[in-house]
């Protein structure tokens, strides 16, 4: 799939999307936008906090469409808001806190059904005393299913990274693999996923040799 | 205790080993470093519309040029897949199945065409031979299947039996067998090489087939925008009363199909002739509702498939 050959949106290839301006409707998302706007990724050094760097800003790109580029940029921002409110709902948000289920709020009822079953693989529901949840990266690529140039299904393989702090250490969590979309009743929601979830502790370990 | 002690006994005899290293290295110092200690998960789960879906999936022999629900539909295989265990079920029915067809008894390869296209009759009258009314029906003719094959790249099939096709003359092995989607479709159609009621072999090789497309896209499923390239030739390839976006979430869910968990039975029955003295099966129908009532809820077939060949 050459990018320039099967109609890479040059707006999300130039630049990191700005989804969160265009952003609207639900809490999720409004969360999503005090959360995510800013910064590009930034380094990964320390804990995340209040103060600390900020995260990163979901990348969409679109592979392989021949859609016009304003329905697919409105497909792509209808997309981004469904990817934020997982992200957003799964993985973001104040802690200390409980509950991840928000995080399949944009999820069809069978496949939150499916999901509140995988919760901790696409949550951060099983880490204990985490203090905050930084994204490192938040990258998309879709590719939609559109019979008749109208788009009723995407698929958003997405590569997505946090560094969750707990007490003085941060895990580096990295999920990759893919969402299932499609259009119901009007809006879009996530029927299906297959994702790998990552999570590499780095331990310090002190090699005495005198 | 034994093994604490060897342990002991263990360092105890490497130590001046070690010391000897330590000290015979040069610029050595405390060196801190790091171990990762990873952990992977995958989480997979389709949401296909319900627990279990149900769909029919009919092969058409409708020529080139004619619409496929104007042929005889000689492929008839009800599968049930379940996205959230992995299973799926297939229930195949072998053409000269004597069937009621709306107050008429007839074969039920007929009955999409003697309904003019409507799925209803075919459906209700798979339903009657298991219990199981199919949430949607797929048609596909001969050009339709070999294009979706084709974009598949393929499909490695194996085969049960030895035997040469019908039609192409091509010798299929006993074990894989890799096809394009001509020679997919001389697999699939091939009867006359098989003793007693052909069909239910055929029917079995039908099985052998759809296992082998599930393995081939399963195989390429990681690949970004392959679904959706498999949706597309399957909306131009297939006839059916799903929406595309019907389609869409059932090639999604069997992605996530367990092939280990796929299972296969054939309705078969007793030959003999209708009152013109063509040729029919009556079918076992205590075996056909055994096989919907084992599998409707979770696309398995605890009880096996007595009777099947």
């Amino acid at each position: 799939m050459g990018r320039m050959s099967r109609g890479v949106s040059r707006r999300s290839v130039g630049h990191r999307v700005r989804v969160w301006p265009r952003v609207r409707a639900s809490l999720a998302v409004l969360t999503a936008v005090a959360l995510l706007a800013g910064c590009t990724p930034t380094d990964d050094s320390g804990p995340p906090g209040p103060d600390g760097p900020a995260n990163a800003v979901l990348s969409v790109t679109t592979i392989g469409s021949r859609l016009p580029s304003s329905t697919r940029n409105r497909l792509e921002s209808q997309v981004s808001d469904v990817l934020a409110a997982y992200v957003v709902g799964a993985f973001l948000g104040d802690y200390p806190r409980q509950d991840f289920l928000g995080g399949f709020d944009r999820f069809t009822s069978g496949a939150a059904k499916l999901a509140v079953a995988d919760i901790d693989a696409l949550t951060a529901s099983g880490f204990e005393k985490v203090t905050a949840v930084r994204a490192t990266r938040l990258d998309a690529r879709l590719s939609f299913l559109a019979p008749d140039d109208r788009a009723v299904g995407a698929s958003a393989w997405v590569d997505f990274a946090f560094d969750v702090a707990q007490g003085g250490s941060t895990v580096k969590v990295r999920l990759t693999g893919r969402l299932a979309l499609g259009l119901v009743d009007g809006t879009w929601a996530v029927f299906g996923y297959s994702l790998v979830r990552d999570d590499s502790d780095a331990l310090p370990v002190e090699v005495s040799s005198s | 205790m034994r093994r604490a002690l060897g342990l002991t006994g263990w360092v105890l005899r490497i130590l001046p080993v070690v010391v000897v290293l330590l000290v015979a290295v040069p610029g050595s110092a405390v060196r801190p470093t790091s171990i990762a200690l990873t952990t992977v998960q995958h989480a997979e789960g389709y949401d296909a519309g319900g627990d279990v879906v149900w769909v029919l999936v009919l092969g058409s022999d409708a020529p080139p040029g004619t619409s496929i629900v104007e042929g005889d539909t000689d492929a008839i295989q009800l599968l049930g897949i379940d996205a959230g265990t992995g299973a799926a079920a297939a229930i195949g029915i072998p053409r000269d199945t004597y069937v009621d067809l709306g107050g008429e008894k007839g074969r039920i390869n007929v009955a999409l065409r003697t309904a003019k296209g409507d799925p209803a009759l075919v459906a209700g009258a798979v339903a009657d031979l298991v219990g199981i009314s199919p949430d949607f029906v797929l048609v596909t003719g001969g050009q339709g299947f070999e294009a979706m094959i084709d974009t598949l790249g393929g499909v490695t099939v194996d085969s049960p039996v030895a035997f040469d096709t019908d039609d192409g003359g091509m010798h299929v092995v006993k074990g894989p067998n890799h096809f394009d989607g001509e020679q997919a479709l001389d697999f699939a159609t091939t009867r006359r090489a098989f003793a007693g009621p052909g069909d239910f072999v055929r029917s079995a090789n039908h099985q052998a087939l759809l296992l082998g497309l599930l393995n081939q896209l399963q195989a390429r499923d990681d690949r970004e925008g392959f679904v959706e390239a498999m949706a597309l030739a399957s909306l131009d390839g297939i006839d059916t009363d799903a929406s595309p976006l019907d389609l869409y979430r059932l090639l999604n869910a069997l992605t996530a199909v367990d092939p280990d968990q796929a299972k296969g039975c054939i309705l078969v029955g007793e030959e003999s002739q209708d009152p013109v003295g063509n040729f029919v099966v009556l079918p076992d129908s205590v075996l056909g509702h055994q096989l919907g009532e084992d599998a409707v809820d979770d696309a398995t077939f605890d009880q096996g498939c007595e009777g099947s060949p």
